[in-house]
């Protein structure tokens, strides 16, 4: 069959096809496959300072014990608590990759405590805002402030005479969801992993994106299958500039073996 | 169609390949992917430093069709390591807020109408010649920024003090790192911190004096809390005046009564002396002990810049003995100092304990809270001193480190020198640096003054009495930021002064111009800034300017120059002038002292520290282990001084040019707050931060507000001897005075707090002191 | 018209001499990675013959020290 040029010609067709077709599932699946579209989280008011949410202690045990692994369909979904989805994650960001803004009041305590982690580090219900807190992916940092601006209400802007409500930025469209190299392989990573290096905290779990929940949360090894599409140092943006650096140290090659072949 | 079928496979190709590599082997990475790959945003990434603070953190930014689209944290970056604040990651909405200034604006008949900038500028340099030819040439003055790119400075300083031949340039660092100046320069003789920010990974102790790390230098803030979590040792001390969050994140708060931060260095002294644990062998081989001035009042007293007392003052330094010091010392017990300052005679005991101990390394970190200063020069001088006594300077861990406020206050005002007593090397005053400059700049050494004339704040009582007649004023914002604004403000509006602003937004200073220019910012334009850690750090226009008529301010006042005969001083074009600018600057600093990186080595890399020495940078100056400009032999050589020794002052406690009385019983403090920047003409337009804290507020104690019957958002009325204002009160926010206390952030034009501040200043650096007035508080 | 990619393991040292060699062959185009640890070779060749050949001959080419395939189109 080598031979036969026609064949060839038509296996070519085929799998170019295929390819495609992979493609444009990854694009028209976008819209076609979408979740249907539940509330956002409400955007609360900047008066209403209500007590911080509270959670209780056995909740808490219950959700970590849980955790995370019905997040798809929980036995029982808390009533009234929204299924995030990407539309709401990109809302609160001015760009893919810029740190998300606080929807919800910032009470006095935590304004000056900064203790966001008691909710966000493990993440669970939130009965007072009747959702699921989401989790972060860098419970390291402590200042959270220092990156995460409070959202006030629409109403704040209008009472504080300012020429910010014009502001002429463009956000650059989200990446693709479900990038593939291949047709059948692993989805690639599309953002840097900078600050972002803890897979579960947004692709799994009840408040994770319902587009983006991995199906096998078990398996710890995330990187062994799903590669980058950008290195998680965000080097490989650099482009050309970088290469004409004359005063990098080239890399120690010495210590590499040969794969076999 | 097939090609393109081709084209597809092959990128899918590419792209698989890469992944794979990727993936299998940690550290590749291709720069070429990004491009190639078929279905991302087709974003390129560029280096810059942040537009914002004096951290100086390097970021990467996307650029998109030309316009710039995202932000992330450079992880090469040396000060951020990847980090930014939210002011960074949203910098580059910035660019493009609706009202951004695209035409030049010129005054006709009481109204602003829109001219070609060539025009406008051409008239900026004949309203010049006309004031130099009637009034002479000191009748001009410009007031430029820590915000200027490096070529902006040094244009300006070549155009005023090498052309014009006037001293008439000062810029708004004066108001915020001119006393962290005159600290350096009267205790080791040169300028700016001897150790850089890796003290952060080696220091056990930090100490903040007056500092909100965690709101106004959050990256390094972030930093060391890394540091704590990592090593249970490291303690973290606040002293401040009010609860911030910085204060709450640390190991120990002690709060003071405002000013009393020099008592309470003396008393550490105090303790550390009485204790046994100075570094005998460190003080009797490094240090020269030295007393000055401490009148007030009479002929020669310091006064507090009010009224006559204009102007930069000198100091008349004598040597003084151990002895003597002991003496001055011991009234700084510290019960006494309890007394004067609030802070528990214990916790002071706790503080010099950690100073004194010699197993720890200590860190003291400070910015405007002991800039700002009536005694700023004096509070430096102290906290050396802490550092002096114990040997604990110039090592990795061991560093008093006075932070900056501004991107470029040291890349710009404080190493180009854009200061009225300054040339790019050296002070004006000085022979051997005006022959440097004559010969460099390639004018007649005659030309250029020898006495400096105005710093900021006198720059505009002399605009005010009408000595001078024209003020070009480039990339800041005076008329919401100078003290006791009110003044300043009618004074540039009088009859017969011409006011040139260049700026990229319309802001309270580009309503009281003749003229405005409209500017190409950050990234629109080649620079380069210098943060706090002698970094200095480049960037390559990466998005074309708002307009055609948006020029840097380099580039304008390169026209300007040119139009009044300076052709040959400046042979450079819109298009090589960063680059031939930098190269003439690094003349100026050539030599193991200050020698700069070369321009090459800035466009590669994030940042390079200075000294750049042969290819390598010195991270710790005066420690001759690791500072190839130590010559004298010793261990430790501060070469700033001709005697090769620091200087360890006596400084009193002096009392504020003005405090709390039965009229007006609180103390005003003022300051930033982490979403905004300075004056938030660029900050206000960003949504996120103007969303976060869209307005200023007039923060206070509980228990005041209740004896006031105030409510969180109540409007209150605050009164001084300068002015009035009505502003919303804000109880147990972010930040708590203690009572008789109030704070109010300066960003926000529509609640103008530096009408009520007071314009007393450092006698030595002339820095106003924002932080501490007589106020009245009322219900309003 | 087959397509492929390479990912190749080079000498010490020889990415840069490898990346213009290769690049030289016909429908080869060769990138570094930025550490010019390796390098990436994407081919394209008009038939499945040429392309065995190249694959061949990039085997035995001197200073690649491995070779894997990791795309391949027919």
């Amino acid at each position: 069959m080598n031979h036969d040029p026609h064949l060839g010609r038509r296996l070519f067709g085929i799998a170019v096809f295929l390819g495609l077709s992979a493609v444009a599932v990854a694009y028209v699946g976008e819209s076609i496959v979408k979740p249907k579209i539940l509330p956002p989280l409400p955007v609360l008011q900047a008066d209403d300072k209500g007590p911080l949410p509270t959670i209780s202690p056995q909740d808490r045990e219950a959700l970590r014990q849980d955790g995370g692994r019905s997040a798809a369909a929980p036995a029982e979904w808390p009533e009234g608590a929204p299924q995030r989805d990407l539309a709401t994650v990109y809302s609160r960001r001015a760009y893919h990759g810029a740190p998300p803004v606080i929807p919800h009041a910032v009470d006095n305590a935590l304004e000056i405590k900064q203790n966001c982690n008691s909710c966000h580090e493990k993440g669970g219900f939130v009965p007072n805002f009747k959702a699921f807190a989401p989790v972060t992916p860098h419970p390291q940092y402590e200042n959270c402030l220092q990156c995460h601006a409070m959202a006030k209400s629409s109403e704040e802007f209008s009472r504080a005479e300012g020429p910010s409500q014009k502001n002429l930025w463009t956000s650059p469209k989200p990446p693709l969801t479900k990038q593939l190299g291949l047709a059948s392989a692993p989805p690639k990573i599309p953002h840097s992993l900078h600050l972002r290096d803890k897979c579960l905290a947004c692709h799994d779990g009840p408040a994770a994106p319902v587009e983006i929940r991995c199906p096998h949360p078990e398996r710890g090894n995330c990187l062994q299958c799903h590669a980058q599409s950008v290195d998680s140092n965000g080097l490989s943006h650099l482009g050309r500039s970088r290469k004409a650096d004359p005063f990098r140290r080239s890399s120690d090659a010495q210590g590499l073996s040969p794969a076999a072949p | 169609m097939d090609f393109n079928r081709r084209e597809l496979l092959k990128k899918m190709a590419f792209a698989a390949a890469c992944s794979a590599a990727v993936a299998g082997t940690p550290g590749v990475s291709f720069g070429a992917w990004q491009e190639s790959d078929a279905n991302s945003a087709d974003i390129t990434w560029h280096k810059s430093p942040c537009r914002f603070c004096g951290v100086g953190c390097s970021l990467l930014l996307g650029i998109s069709n030309g316009r710039a689209v995202a932000v992330k944290g450079d992880p090469r970056g040396a000060a951020n390591r990847g980090l930014a604040c939210v002011k960074g990651f949203h910098s580059v909405q910035a660019l493009y807020g609706s009202d951004r200034l695209k035409k030049a604006l010129v005054k006709k008949d009481g109204k602003m109408v829109e001219v070609p900038i060539t025009e406008a500028l051409d008239l900026v340099a004949a309203k010049m010649k006309e004031s130099i030819d009637k009034h002479g040439k000191d009748s001009v003055a410009m007031y430029t920024s820590g915000q200027s790119t490096i070529p902006d400075g040094y244009a300006a300083s070549k155009f005023m003090k090498g052309c014009i031949g006037t001293n008439n340039l000062d810029c708004n660092a004066r108001l915020c790192m001119a006393s962290a100046v005159t600290g350096f320069m009267t205790s080791f003789g040169i300028d700016e911190p001897m150790g850089c920010y890796e003290d952060f990974d080696h220091a056990d102790v930090f100490v903040t004096w007056g500092n909100n790390m965690a709101e106004m230098h959050p990256v390094l803030f972030s930093r060391m809390l890394d540091r704590r979590q990592r090593d249970k040792k490291v303690t973290i001390v606040a002293l401040e005046t009010r609860t911030t969050r910085s204060g709450v994140a640390s190991d120990k708060q002690m709060i003071f009564q405002p000013n009393t931060d020099l008592a309470i260095a003396n008393c550490i002294s105090h303790l550390i002396v009485k204790n046994g644990w100075v570094d005998a062998d460190f003080v009797k081989n490094y240090v020269s002990i030295k007393k000055g001035r401490t009148a007030i009042e009479g002929p020669d007293g310091l006064g507090y810049g009010l009224g006559e007392k204009d102007g930069l003052q000198k100091d008349k330094p004598e040597p003084a003995t151990w002895e003597e010091y002991v003496k001055f010392l011991e009234d700084y017990t510290p019960e006494a100092v309890e007394k004067i300052s609030g802070v528990k005679a214990d916790d002071l005991r706790t503080l010099g304990a950690l100073y004194g101990d010699p197993a720890r390394k200590v860190m003291s970190l400070w910015c405007m809270g002991m800039n700002q200063h009536t005694r700023g020069t004096w509070i430096n001088n102290l906290v050396y001193n802490l550092h002096l006594l114990t040997g604990k300077i110039s090592k990795p861990g061991n560093s008093p480190f006075s932070l900056t406020g501004q991107p470029s206050a040291c890349g710009t005002a404080r190493e180009v020198g854009t200061f009225t007593h300054r040339l790019p090397h050296g002070v004006v005053s000085d022979e051997h640096s005006r022959h440097m400059a004559a010969e460099i700049w390639g004018v007649p050494y005659e030309r250029i003054p020898s006495k400096p004339t105005y710093s900021a704040v006198p720059m505009f009582r002399a605009l005010d009495r009408g000595d001078l007649k024209f003020i070009w004023i480039q990339c800041t914002n005076p008329m919401v930021t100078l003290p006791n604004h009110n003044r300043y403000r009618d004074g540039s509006l009088k009859e017969d002064r011409f006011v040139v602003v260049s700026d990229v937004y319309p802001t309270p200073t580009t309503d009281v111009a003749d003229v405005i220019l409209p500017a190409a910012m950050w990234i629109e334009r080649e620079g380069m800034y210098g943060n706090s850690e002698r970094r200095t750090q480049h960037f390559d226009k990466l998005i074309a300017p708002a307009s055609e008529d948006c020029w840097p301010d380099a580039v304008q006042t390169m026209y300007v120059a040119k139009k009044l005969g300076f052709d040959k001083e400046f042979p450079w074009t819109p298009e090589n002038y960063a680059e031939g600018m930098y190269r003439e600057y690094c003349k100026f600093q050539e030599g193991a002292l200050h020698g700069m990186a070369p321009y090459e080595v800035l466009k590669a890399r994030p940042g390079v520290l200075w000294p750049y020495v042969n290819g390598k940078s010195t991270r710790w100056r005066f420690n001759s282990a690791l500072d190839p400009a130590c010559t004298n032999g010793k261990a430790f050589h501060f070469y700033g001084n001709k005697d090769g020794k620091a200087n360890l002052w006596l400084r009193p406690y002096q009392k504020p040019a003005e405090s709390p009385d039965t009229e007006y019983p609180f103390w005003l403090n003022t300051g930033r707050v982490l979403e905004h920047w300075h004056s938030g003409s660029m900050t206000r337009r960003i949504p996120a931060l103007h969303g976060s804290v869209p307005e200023s507020y007039c923060e206070m104690h509980e228990e005041d507000a209740r004896a006031l019957e105030v409510y969180d958002g109540d409007m209150v009325k605050l009164t001084t001897r300068r002015g009035v204002l009505e502003i919303p009160a804000r109880i147990n926010g972010r930040g708590r005075p203690v009572r008789g206390q109030v704070f109010v952030p300066f960003f926000d034009e529509n609640y103008m707090i530096n009408k009520l501040t007071i314009d007393a200043f450092d006698p030595y650096s002339n820095q106003p002191d924002y932080k501490k007035c007589a106020v009245r508080v009322e219900k309003a | 018209m087959p397509v492929c990619s390479f990912i190749i393991h080079p000498a010490p040292g020889a990415t840069e001499e490898l990346v213009s060699e290769l690049s030289a062959f016909p429908g080869c185009e060769a990138t570094p990675s930025d550490d010019l640890s390796l390098l990436v070779l994407v081919s394209e060749t008009d038939t499945r013959e040429e392309m065995e050949e190249l694959t061949e001959k990039l085997r035995c080419y001197p200073r690649v020290l491995s070779l894997s395939i990791t795309f391949g189109q027919l």
